[in-house]
């Protein structure tokens, strides 16, 4: 296998295209209009997208076209065609959230990070497939198709953002992050998804999962552009009451400063033990990479790890049973069933429950910032598994099936690789780093110290600069899928 | 982590109708089978007894100190 250079415009980076646009070497509604072609062949096949937003996104591209032909010249995202998760609210376009209970909602307002994206000129394509209220699965929106093979899953649950990127439907685009959700898909399809700290992206306006543990995330294809999708929506909302007051940094500036002497931590358990074959052989290389690079590697204890699904489970269900307390008692029949069946277990665990698992997250969080003191990132594998199998299965299932032949505690995958930093609310960010013997993509995943995005994102962008794997590209979906 | 006590279907029945869930008797042995499922992977955690303890929401003068920036 070997990265592809095919030179085709839906597969530049952020910032190679927002350079083609500030020079005019390209206009934005032509741009607009190739993606918008390449959505609309490539999406019945990939089901990336929910719903399409043609004329929108013309419209916003025409007035891209004439600002930067008069000189107004927004930034990096003037004129880029991004998209966004269907979960995330947009004036006048219908917001799904993937479920039949208020499938034709059309909000009359707009989240902040979309407002945000919208001044600093970007185009929306449109809105992307993502799991039931981003925990289910429902049968009337179909899991995107993993393009790198068909028969595996997607990811849960900001699908189809991750696929659309991976497959060059969009240039970047908007997920959700509450257990893993913007980070997992990633890891399946081969792209960058990073989640910041809690309370750097304000969360206004997209629908909420579970109050404590909800992130925004963004899905590019490389770390440069996830710094500057971060940067058009981080910021302090007083809309959103835990949105952060803090300065916010440059954060493309800081990528290129190397990690010679970064102190990088791993936990020898959680990367080479029960982990599968093939990403204990992909974080190794990685490792080795790390350290060429100058990085200072020292293995780590991760605190309270083995206590990260109870707490998970304790704090996130009960708050998604209160964010749907009236649609569990009135529209039950309009949830999925693995939606309801977690809804129904949420609205059961006891209060007291839930106010010792949150006691019990300060415990970790303090933990980590120890943790941190010593060491600028942590790094490991994105998850235990490669892509699995498309997640139609029994929801009270306790084991999945591996490609692998093993079988795995599927409650224990999520909080101990991903939900962790959802729990204590670290940034974290998962790069490609290499292939399944499956050819199913493999992340790696690097996480930091609260509000110190730039030296994750530097950790990233130095890896990714030292390999290729961000330069594959999924084949094109024959016409049978 | 992963033991599965026994929790009685008449007793989820009655937690249900308590909290006027109107889950049908159809449903029942399902989430009688995820709050057991949960019950087992709690258990561990009701032994730690974090004291004084502060919403778990961290700020950036916690970590910073001030908002100066870096």
């Amino acid at each position: 296998m070997n990265p592809e250079s095919s030179g085709e415009p839906w597969f530049e980076s952020i910032a190679d295209m927002s350079a083609a646009l500030a020079s005019r070497q390209v206009s934005p509604v032509e741009i607009a209009e190739i993606m918008l072609d390449r959505v609309e062949r490539l999406n019945i096949r990939l089901r990336a997208y929910i719903t399409v937003t043609r004329e929108h996104a013309l419209r916003q591209a025409r007035r891209a076209e004439k600002e930067i032909q008069s000189g107004a010249y927004r930034g990096p995202l003037h004129g880029i065609p991004l998209a966004l998760k269907d979960n995330i609210a947009t004036r006048g376009i219908r917001t799904s959230c993937a479920s039949m209970v208020n499938p034709d909602w059309v909000p009359e307002y707009d989240a902040t990070v979309w407002t945000r994206l919208s001044e600093a000129g970007a185009v929306l394509l449109g809105k992307t497939v993502l799991s039931e209220y981003a925990f289910g699965h429902h049968s009337a929106f179909p899991e995107p198709v993993n393009p790198w093979r068909h028969d595996r899953t997607a990811g849960n649950s900001s699908s189809g953002s991750a696929v659309g990127v991976a497959t060059g439907m969009a240039f970047g685009a908007l997920g959700s992050d509450t257990g893993g959700s913007g980070r997992y898909p990633a890891h399946v399809n081969g792209v960058v998804g990073f989640k910041p700290t809690y309370g750097r992206v304000s969360r206004r306006g997209v629908v909420p999962l579970s109050y404590s543990l909800d992130h925004v995330a963004t899905l590019t294809r490389t770390v440069t552009d996830s710094a500057i999708m971060l940067q058009a929506i981080a910021g302090h909302d007083p809309q959103d009451e835990h949105s952060a007051v803090c300065p916010v940094p440059h954060f493309q500036a800081q990528l290129y400063r190397g990690i010679i002497g970064l102190k990088v931590g791993y936990a020898r358990g959680y990367t080479f033990e029960d982990v599968d074959a093939d990403i204990v052989s992909v974080t190794r290389n990685a490792l080795d990479v790390l350290s060429g690079l100058g990085a200072r590697i020292e293995e780590v204890h991760l605190p309270y790890v083995e206590h990260s699904v109870a707490v998970y489970t304790a704090c996130s269900l009960p708050e998604a049973a209160s964010v749907h307390r009236d649609r569990i008692r009135h529209a039950a029949d309009r949830f999925g069933e693995v939606a309801l069946q977690r809804l129904r277990l949420g609205s059961v665990i006891p209060a007291t429950d839930y106010i010792h698992a949150q006691r019990m997250r300060q415990l970790m969080r303090d933990a980590f910032k120890n943790l941190f003191e010593r060491f600028d990132v942590i790094v490991g594998p994105a998850r235990a598994t490669r892509a699995g199998y498309p997640d139609t299965s029994d929801p009270g299932a306790a084991a999945t099936n591996l490609p692998d032949g093993r079988t795995l505690d599927t409650w224990r995958v999520a909080p101990e690789y991903s939900g962790i930093y959802n729990l204590v609310g670290a940034p974290a960010i998962v790069v490609p780093a290499g292939f399944s013997s499956e050819g199913t993509p493999l992340g790696l995943q690097f996480a930091g110290r609260w509000f110190d995005e730039p030296t994750v994102l530097r950790a990233a962008y130095g890896f990714e600069q030292a390999t290729d794997w961000h330069l594959y590209r999924p084949p094109e979906p024959p016409m049978d899928v | 982590m992963s033991e599965n006590p026994h929790v009685e279907l008449d007793k989820v029945r009655a937690l249900a109708e308590a909290l006027r869930l109107e889950v049908p008797s159809t449903d029942l042995p399902a989430l009688q089978r995820s709050l057991a499922e949960y019950v087992g992977r709690v258990s561990l955690l009701r032994l730690i007894d974090p004291v004084d303890c502060e919403p778990p929401v961290i700020t950036y003068e916690q970590v910073y100190g001030d908002e100066s920036g870096k």
